[in-house]
Parts: C-alpha cells; structure tokens; sequence
C-alpha cells in the first residue's frame, strides 16, 4: 500500500500545470504507479476543464474570425517548441525494428536485477553507464533533467546506510522499488516524500530487501557530521557535481 | 459482487453528462473524418471565447493570451483525430492541450532550462500513446511500413531519428554526439516525422 501520496492541494496544481518542471515529473512518475492518485488527477482535470467550460465570455472578441480562418487554412504551424512526446516513447520504433516487447523499454537493469520504473521517468533509465558505487552498498547514477536540479537513480543494497544528513535544499524522492526508512518514517513502493533543510536523516535499508529510488535534489545535501563530510565519497560527489554545475 | 464498485464511482465528480459534449464530440469526429470547416467552426465558437478568457487569467497579458488561443485552437483543428470521447469531454480534452501549451510557454519566458516538457508529463498530443499496450493488428502493419519509409529519408535525418528512436537517446545527446545544434537536431526529427507522415499518406 502507497502511504505518502502527493497532497490534494499538489494534485491540483500539477494538473493546473502550475508546479515546477522537476516536482511535476516526480508527481506524473507517482501518478503512473498509484491508481488513487491517477483517479485523484483525472477527477482534477476534469474539474478544470469544468470551470473552463463555465467561464464568462463575449461570444466574440476582436480578430476571432481570422484567427478560424488562419487556423483551418493551415497558416499556422502547431509544431510546439519541443515534439520531445516523440522522443520519450522510443516504444514504437523499437517494436518496429526488434519487435521488442514495449515494457522492456521500462526496465532498468541493475547488477544482474531487473526493476519496472514508471512510464513517465522510462526515458530516463541509465544506458549503458556505468553506476558509481559508494558504502559498499549505495549504487547511484546522476540524470540529467536540466535546469538547476540534480537528479539520480540510487539504489541502496539490503542492510546498506547513508549517513545522517540534512538538506540544502528540497530533496524529492519517489520509491519505485523495494523500501528503506530514516528514523522518521518508512516509505515503500510509490511512496513520494519531499525533505528539506528541517529534515536531518541516515535512511536504512533492511537486510536482504534493497531499495531503488528516483530522486531530485535542487541543492546539494549536506553533511551534519564533518567527520563524514571529509572522509565521505558521497558528499564529494554531491558537492563536485554542485560546483560543476553550469 | 462490490469488487471494484466504489473505484467506479469514485471516477467521475457530479457527472452530468451535458448536451453540449454530446455535441461538441460529433463535431470533433467530423473535423477528424472531414476536416469540416463548419464543424469546426462551432467548436470554434463555443470554445476560443472561454478559452480566451481563461488564457487572460492566467497569463495575465493580452498578446500572450492570444497565442494560446490559437495554439491550442490549431491543435484541435489538426489533431481533432486524437480526440477519444471514450476517455473525456471535449472540454478535458482542449483543458489539456492549453494546460500543455501554457506550461511549456511558462517555462520557456521562465527560461527554466528543464529539459522536462508539457508531453513527458501530460502526454495528450502524442500519437503513439494512445494504446501502447496491445497495438493493434492494422497499427502493426502500419509500423512495418514506416520501417520501409524510413530508409527512404534522407541520410541526415535518417541519422537523427535513428538515434532518438532506435538507441534511445535524448535530443541533447545526439546534438552533442553529431556537433550539431539542439534546434537542428529538433527540426530535422520534426522534418522526419513529418516526412514518414506524408509518405504514409500517399501510400493511403
């Protein structure tokens, strides 16, 4: 069962298109892996698509008629800025040339462990990269989602640890396999959680049960224990890719 | 039974099935069969107004509100034929596409440099998404076609697309791979398309 959801109020605005890029792709990845939820967003979208119908409006407004005109001569191109819908569904072309099965475009492979992400991030999963191992158990491979965030896949062997940190900034993180938890609370499948700079935390994984999460960082965490900000190859990592950054 | 029964009635808020998406679905159906202009035009009608009001509010700017508009009213015009009246209203359905378009124009006046767009997350304009679960004899036909056509584009675009569609790689990628531009390597998959499109048609 999904315990943490994404509030009604974070719903709402998803669907209203008014959240950040990188919150709303953790929120679409959520909905694709929770059936409430998905009901919770249709139920919004059509909500929405109520007060549109009902907004008050002249029957006319200036220059209404050459807009129709344009429109259904094809003046006007609806080539949208970016056609990446395309781009993201590799499904059929893939089908066309290997006649692969459509779902192994949505599994990424770990270690000889095979894990079904949600369509939304499918495009997303590592090719042929090589994963940075941290702890002995901590697996992890940087995303590029662009902008100011840093995004990773991490997977956390059964019985690994991360040591306690707090967050610079917001740190979203969406589970899509297995579960962990941190002292506060623990989160399994499709559970999405946001910390902050309030939230210090060392999450576990149980023995024999590792977790993969999705995750998305828009400043880098920090260590609350300097011993483990030296000697650490995480916060290394974390705090060379933020100085990196463009 | 009850298994699955409060699910059900959960989906829908207050349906009240109005005359008027009865009406605006079949007009819909007629611009995608016909493209019937007049059908259009009462689609038109009825939705350019709300949508125009609607785009004020939230771009706050007349010249912006327009655009939205018409983009989201050529949109129904040339894809009325993803339209399903199984899966919502028309008025769910022109909601998205404007909710699409205004928040890839947000993004784009924000410059956020998200390589996260409108499709990825609301994928309500995209062709192939319809029901990628078990295409459908006719469709599967169809893509070997494509696999036809498609040796038939020129060796530039065939380039691109193959790396997008094939290995899976993302725009940016290949932009840097080939030394090119991220918008030419935008507009030579858009040509592609666009190309495969045309050469289905005529086949037709």
């Amino acid at each position: 069962m999904i315990k943490y959801h994404p509030s009604e109020w974070d719903i709402e605005d998803f669907v209203a298109g008014n959240v950040s890029p990188a919150k709303s792709l953790i929120t679409a990845a959520h909905i694709d892996m929770c059936s409430c939820c998905a009901i919770r967003a249709e139920n919004a979208h059509f909500r929405q698509a109520k007060t549109l119908e009902s907004e008050k409006c002249q029957n006319a407004f200036d220059g209404m008629h050459s807009m129709m005109q344009a429109i259904t001569d094809n003046n006007i191109s609806t080539t949208k800025t970016e056609t990446s819908a395309c781009r993201n569904t590799p499904d059929n072309i893939n089908q066309m040339s290997s006649r692969r099965k459509i779902d192994d475009s949505r599994i990424l492979h770990l270690e000889g462990k095979r894990f079904a992400v949600p369509k939304t991030l499918a495009r997303y999963i590592p090719q042929n990269v090589v994963w940075s191992k941290y702890l002995g158990k901590l697996w992890q491979v940087p995303i590029k989602i662009g902008g100011r965030n840093l995004a990773y896949f991490i997977y956390l062997e059964g019985g690994g640890y991360v040591p306690e940190h707090t967050h610079a900034g917001t740190e979203m993180i969406l589970v899509i396999d297995g579960q962990f938890s941190d002292g506060i609370g623990s989160y399994r499948q499709g559970d999405v959680v946001t910390f902050d700079e309030k939230h210090t935390h060392s999450p576990v994984t149980k023995v024999g049960e590792g977790c993969l999460i999705f995750i998305i960082i828009d400043e880098p965490l920090s260590f609350t224990n300097s011993w483990a900000r030296v000697i650490n190859p995480l916060s290394q990592l974390y705090f060379n890719l933020h100085t990196s950054k463009r | 039974m009850l298994i699955g029964i409060p699910l059900e009635n959960q989906k829908r808020d207050d349906v009240k099935p109005k005359e008027c998406a009865a009406e605006m679905s079949a007009y819909l159906d007629t611009v995608a069969k016909e493209r019937c202009k007049l059908s259009f035009c009462k689609v038109f009608s009825y939705f350019a107004p709300r949508l125009r009001s609607y785009a004020l509010k939230q771009m706050g700017n007349e010249a912006l509100a327009m655009e939205l508009v018409q983009d989201t009213m050529s949109n129904v015009w040339q894809k009325a034929h993803l339209f399903n009246a199984e899966k919502g209203s028309p008025s769910t359905w022109i909601f998205t596409i404007a909710r699409n378009i205004r928040f890839d124009m947000l993004r784009k006046l924000q410059n956020r440099k998200e390589d996260v767009c409108s499709d990825d997350l609301w994928p309500v304009l995209c062709e192939q998404t319809a029901d990628t679960t078990s295409a459908p004899l006719d469709e599967q036909i169809t893509l070997e076609q494509v696999g036809q056509f498609f040796e038939n584009l020129p060796v530039k675009q065939k380039a691109v697309v193959e790396a997008i569609y094939i290995d899976g790689k993302s725009q940016q990628e290949v932009a840097d791979e080939l030394h090119i531009p991220l918008g030419t390597v935008k507009s030579r998959t858009r040509l592609a398309l666009q190309r495969l499109k045309d050469m289905l048609k005529e086949h037709d």
